[in-house]
Order: C-alpha cells, then sequence, then structure tokens
C-alpha cells in the first residue's frame, strides 16, 4: 500500500499553489497592474464612451468643476453608473448639469421580445422611464406588398405569466409605405406605475400574414440642440440647461 | 510608489488589526495563539462599528489609531521578550503568499458588481469624504442594508500614502483568507496537511466577483470563524467564547440585513451547547436582544428606516394557496440548482447526512444539523413571505438573482465540519501506518 510521508505533502502542496497561481491568472495580473496604473485599468474595463462610459465620466470630473451631482442618462442597460462621479457632499443639490451617454439622437427604438407572431412585450420600460415621456407609434413592416384594414393592436400592461390588465386596444393602423403600417400609440409612460412596467401588445387580425420586423419608436425627452453643449465625445455629451 | 508595492506594504498593516489589542504570543513558546487573532479580528471589528456610529470623520482619528496599535504591538513584542528576527515564519508566509496572489486578482479587475455599485460603493464614498453616518440619511438607498462593510471599506480606501479605492476590499480579501487559514492551519500535527487544505479551500472558494464590493464574504468569513468557535467551545474557555460568538453576531447585524439571521442561527446554536449553564444562556439571550434593539435605536435616532424589508404582514396573511405552493415549488428547484453548483454546500449537506446516520467519525453535528434545519427555513420564508411587488420583481427574478449568493454564504458553516472528517480521516490512516508520521 501506497504510503504517503511529507515529501508528498510537500509536493501537492507546490502543486496546489501552482493551481492557484494558475487559475487565478497570477502572472498577467502582475504584469497588467505593474504596467498600467489605476485609471488606465479602471479605463479598459469600463469603457470611455461605451457601454458603462465610467471613462469618460471621470474625465469630465477631473476636467470640469462639475455643478453638484449632474443627473447621467445611459442609453444602454447597465448597471448604475452615478457612483463613479457622486459627491456625496453635494447629493441632494440641484444641478443645471446633464451628461448623457451613449446618445442615440432624437427618436429611440424601444428593445422588445416577441412572443409569438402577433404577441410582443417591451422589455424593461422602466428603463426609459426618464429618457421618453411616451411610447410614440408602433412601426410594422412585412415580406410584401400587404393591404389589410382590419388590423388592430391590443397594449397591455404585464407580462408572461403575470396578470395582463388591457389598457386600450387601438384600430388606426395606416399604411406609410408598400408593406409597412404604422400606429400611433401615444402612450404616457409616466403614467403607468411601476409595478405595471412591464408592456405588452398583440396584434389582431393579421390574416396569416407574417410580422417581419416591428419597430417602437418614442421621442427622446433629450434633444442635445436645445442644451447648451459643454463636451462631446462620440455619443457622450455633457449639456448645460440654456 | 507602485501599486504593487503598495499591496506588499498594506499586508502588515492588516495584520495589526489581528495581532492586537490581546496579547497574540505564548508565553511559554514564544508561538502566536491562533485563537487570540480571531479575538482580534472581532474585536477590532467592533471598534470599527463604535467609531463608523460617532459623528467622527475617519482621518480624525485613523492616525493616531494605527500608530497607537503599533506601539501596543511592538510593546507586547518587548514584553513577551519575543524575538522578532529569528521566529519561523512559515505560516505567515503561506498567508502572505495567498493575499498576495489574491490581491493581484482584485487589483487587476477591479469591477465593481452591481449592488456595489447601487449601495455599498457610494456609502463607503459617504465615510472617505468625510461624512458620517448620520449623512447616510441624504442617500436614498441607505435603507436597504446597514454600513459597517462600507465603513471598512473607507477606512483602508483612505490609509494616507497608500490611497486606492479597491484597498478598501483587500480587508476584505485579508478577513477571508484569515478565516480559512483559522480553520486550517493546526488542524492537523502535520503543518504540510494543513498548508495544503488551506489552498485546496481558497482555489475553491475564490471568486473575483466575490470581492467586487458585495458584503456576502465578510458574513461568509465570519460564519466560518463562529462555526470552528461554537465546536470547539469549552467549559474552560467557555466566557470569552460567548463574548465573541455574541461580538461576531453583533458585526454580521451591522453588514447586511440578513445577517441579522445568521446572528440568530449562531446564537441559537450557541444556546444549544451542553457546556453552557441556563444562567449564561439567559444572559447570552439578553444581551442579544439588546444588541438587536441597540440597533433599532441606533437605526430611530439617525432616521433610518428599520423595516425596509419587503416584508409585511398583510401580504403573508391574505398569500394564496396556488401562490404558496408555486413559490415552494420555485425554491426548491433554485435551491437545488444553486446547491448542486456550490461543491462546498452540496458536500457539507451530504457529509451531514451520512454522518447522522453513521457517526463513526465521532464528531459533534448538533451545531450543524441545527444550522441546516434554520438555514433551509430561513431560505425558504425569506422567498415565500417576500412581497415582491414592492420591489416590482417577480420570485423567478429574486431567486436567480439572491439565491446563490445566500447558498454560498451558508456554504461557510459547513466548511469546518468537512475539515474535521477530512482530518479524522487522515490521522485514521495515519495512525495505521498508511501514512508516515
Amino acid at each position: 500500500m501506497l504510503k504517503i510521508n511529507n515529501k508528498y505533502l510537500k509536493f501537492i502542496l507546490l502543486l496546489f499553489i501552482l493551481i492557484l497561481i494558475l487559475i487565478t491568472n497570477f502572472f498577467d495580473n502582475f504584469r497588467n497592474i505593474y504596467n498600467n496604473n489605476f485609471d488606465k485599468r479602471i479605463d479598459s474595463i469600463y469603457g470611455f464612451c461605451g457601454n458603462e462610459s465610467i471613462g469618460y465620466l471621470k474625465y469630465l470630473n477631473k476636467k470640469y468643476k462639475l455643478n453638484n451631482n449632474p443627473q447621467i442618462i445611459n442609453y444602454k442597460h447597465t448597471p448604475n453608473v452615478s457612483w463613479a462621479i457622486i459627491d456625496p457632499k453635494k447629493i441632494k443639490l440641484p444641478s443645471n448639469e446633464i451628461i448623457l451617454l451613449n446618445y442615440p439622437g432624437k427618436n429611440i427604438s424601444l428593445n422588445h421580445t416577441r412572443e409569438a407572431n402577433n404577441k410582443f412585450y417591451i422589455n424593461n420600460l422602466h428603463f426609459y422611464s426618464d429618457k421618453i415621456n411616451k411610447i410614440d407609434r408602433i412601426i410594422l413592416s412585412f415580406k410584401s406588398n400587404f393591404n389589410n384594414n382590419d388590423m388592430t393592436l391590443d397594449l397591455y400592461s404585464g407580462v408572461g405569466f403575470e396578470e395582463k390588465t388591457l389598457l386600450k386596444t387601438l384600430n388606426h393602423f395606416y399604411k406609410i409605405s408598400k408593406n409597412e403600417y404604422q400606429i400611433d400609440v401615444n402612450l404616457n409612460v409616466n403614467k403607468i406605475s411601476l409595478r405595471d412596467s412591464r408592456i405588452s401588445f398583440k396584434i389582431n387580425n393579421l390574416k396569416n400574414r407574417e410580422i417581419q420586423k416591428i419597430v417602437i419608436k418614442a421621442k427622446n425627452k433629450f434633444d442635445v440642440s436645445n442644451y447648451e453643449i459643454i463636451d462631446n465625445y462620440e455619443k457622450c455629451f455633457l449639456i448645460r440647461k440654456k | 510608489m507602485s501599486e504593487l508595492l503598495k499591496i506588499i506594504l498594506i499586508f502588515p498593516l492588516f495584520l495589526i488589526f489581528i495581532y492586537v489589542p490581546f496579547p497574540i504570543f505564548n508565553k511559554a513558546n514564544s508561538e502566536r495563539k491562533l485563537s487570540f487573532l480571531t479575538y482580534n479580528l472581532i474585536i477590532n471589528c467592533n471598534i470599527f462599528l463604535f467609531f463608523s456610529l460617532l459623528p467622527m470623520p475617519i482621518k480624525e482619528y485613523q492616525n493616531i489609531f494605527i500608530f497607537l496599535y503599533i506601539l501596543i504591538f511592538v510593546y507586547t513584542a518587548f514584553l513577551y521578550k519575543i524575538n522578532l528576527i529569528k521566529k519561523n515564519y512559515t505560516d505567515l508566509f503561506v498567508f502572505f503568499l495567498s493575499f498576495f496572489i489574491l490581491a493581484c486578482v482584485i487589483a487587476n479587475n477591479l469591477n465593481l458588481g452591481w449592488d456595489a455599485k447601487f449601495f455599498y460603493y457610494i456609502k463607503s464614498l459617504f465615510f472617505y469624504e468625510g461624512l458620517h453616518v448620520g449623512d447616510l440619511v441624504n442617500f436614498e438607498n441607505n435603507k436597504w442594508h446597514p454600513h459597517l462593510g462600507s465603513y471598512l471599506w473607507a477606512f483602508f480606501w483612505k490609509i494616507p500614502l497608500l490611497d486606492i479605492e479597491y484597498f478598501g476590499r483587500l480587508f476584505y480579501l485579508f478577513i477571508f483568507t484569515f478565516s480559512i487559514y483559522f480553520v486550517c492551519i493546526k488542524i492537523n500535527k502535520s503543518s504540510f496537511f494543513c498548508y495544503i487544505l488551506y489552498f485546496l479551500i481558497l482555489i475553491i472558494f475564490f471568486q473575483y466577483e466575490r470581492f467586487s464590493g458585495l458584503q456576502e464574504i465578510l458574513i461568509f468569513s465570519f460564519l466560518i470563524i463562529s462555526s470552528k468557535i461554537l465546536y470547539n467551545l469549552n467549559i474552560k474557555s467557555k466566557f470569552f467564547d460567548i463574548i465573541i460568538i455574541l461580538s461576531i453576531a453583533n458585526i454580521m447585524m451591522w453588514i447586511k440585513s440578513e445577517g441579522i439571521i445568521y446572528s440568530a442561527i449562531i446564537i441559537v446554536i450557541l444556546l444549544f451547547n451542553k457546556n453552557i449553564q441556563l444562567k449564561e444562556k439567559i444572559y447570552t439571550v439578553l444581551s442579544f436582544i439588546v444588541l438587536f434593539f441597540l440597533k433599532v435605536l441606533i437605526f430611530k435616532y439617525y432616521n433610518f428606516e428599520v423595516d425596509a424589508q419587503p416584508y409585511n404582514l398583510e401580504y403573508i396573511k391574505f398569500i394564496s394557496l396556488n401562490e404558496f405552493l408555486y413559490k415552494i415549488y420555485l425554491i426548491t428547484i433554485y435551491l437545488g440548482y444553486y446547491s448542486l453548483k456550490n461543491i462546498i454546500f452540496v458536500l457539507g449537506v451530504l457529509l451531514l447526512l451520512v454522518l447522522n446516520f453513521t457517526n463513526r467519525n465521532k464528531i459533534s453535528l448538533i451545531n450543524y444539523n441545527l444550522f441546516f434545519i434554520l438555514n433551509i427555513g430561513f431560505i425558504f420564508s425569506a422567498y415565500l413571505f417576500r412581497d415582491l411587488d414592492i420591489l416590482n420583481a417577480s420570485i423567478e427574478y429574486s431567486l436567480r438573482t439572491t439565491l446563490e449568493r445566500i447558498v454560498f454564504t451558508s456554504s461557510s458553516f459547513y466548511l469546518y465540519l468537512i475539515l474535521i472528517f477530512i482530518n479524522n480521516n487522515f490521522n485514521f490512516l495515519r495512525n495505521n501506518g498508511k501514512i508516515n508520521k
């Protein structure tokens, strides 16, 4: 029978230390810390102007004397980013500056998921509550020319297993191109309570036609041309109320 | 100064907080007393808690505090005639080596966790910027969790000359590695065997995400420590051990909301210890109640919300049978899934089950049986009676985003059981000549 003595134990110990070094990428970590300072490493992790854009926020904080804690609007769905530049001493003071990250332009297309051919829901409407006032319109695209005046749209609060509540039924679809129909929804998102932030809708009387694409449009609350632009880098802005 | 050098320098500073205030050296052989290292850590965390409650910025006392502790350490070494140069530092080197390897992961990664960005980092920034606990009332997300973890983060972030954000989180790493060091080192006469266990557990448990500013790792570490103290509690040292368990309960209460439950669980386990007399049990319960209400009073004093968690009696009273059964079904599924993903949790529970029927190792299982029952009870009731409408979330979302961390925290308590089992079997093999002595 195999006898284990201290030599074996020493060997196993060294092996375990080596495994720890390897699985933690110790040498890569060591080299990166040695070659890049803290700020550089932060930029490479969070991006400069893209996703969380922490690099841009830190850059603004260094370059400008920001007015209290500016409101930060990130059009990409990421964790809260205000932590990067928040000044706790001025936490409740109003600011006349706004930081826009990943700004998409005057109009926003809302992310949605297709449940079935004629059933859709808007993902996390709550995310858009500080970016839009209302859902303006929905555009349906079909593969080819299609004439249908009977289509209706049922708008619900709630999704999937949740109990759905019918908010309203709309029936005034109109044709905007050979294969596209549009409907004006004008749903004020600020009037929908937080717990109903999941919105779904169903399109009726499709006459067996498949919807190829759907676009849900909303007007951006922020039009940068109405503000004084203090700083701009690609899709990131620091703006001030005129 | 290079960041790598700073990481090396922060280690001895952290060590001060386990070497002081109680003398850790054994007069007879100048060896370090492992239990006293732990006592110091627990007492110091309580001292930090005390400071965190005062309307005093960190920088006003930080330097004096550290200087005083260094003085006490030097004085103790002098008093006990410890030759610091001739001492055997193998244990310490192993501890440092593991700390340094893992610290580099944190220093390189830097990404903060979701909850850290929402709660803990900003709270720690309050303390870092010289504000005090009363100012947290201005922070809208303050209500969800208490602040001790963030305060520790800020204290070690603000160390003069070092002053880097993640150094606060390195203290979490220090507590984590120390808690594992505490249960592994000296579990067996063979130091190599102890070191192997130590590194093996680090390999199993270490993940960067645990140190991304989330607080579970602190409760995890304190539960590991309490598991060993509760198991080894004997008549000789019981007074000190009871105080330490109460102190751990106090710390956990101030780290996270669910810390109160884990605090209550370790106190219940303490009450079932046969070495503790009735009078001592009564004092323990009274002390725990006092600590709990002290926290409530402090919350009220600073105008913090005491009942911010999503539980209300109305919801519990009117929960339908269908919803109740559906929730039980989902909790069971997700608990099973996350348990299977956590090797220590699944091993610990299986071992407990097996040992309950075939206890040949003579391991006392009462602590672990109690922990298992109370912990499972906690997990089910936490999700069953949670009014998710308040959080605007579904139960599935809630389970998906939080249960893994609860299973991880809970797994820590079983770790010592697994270690005792491995050690007993190692000793059995050794005594039977299969391993050379």
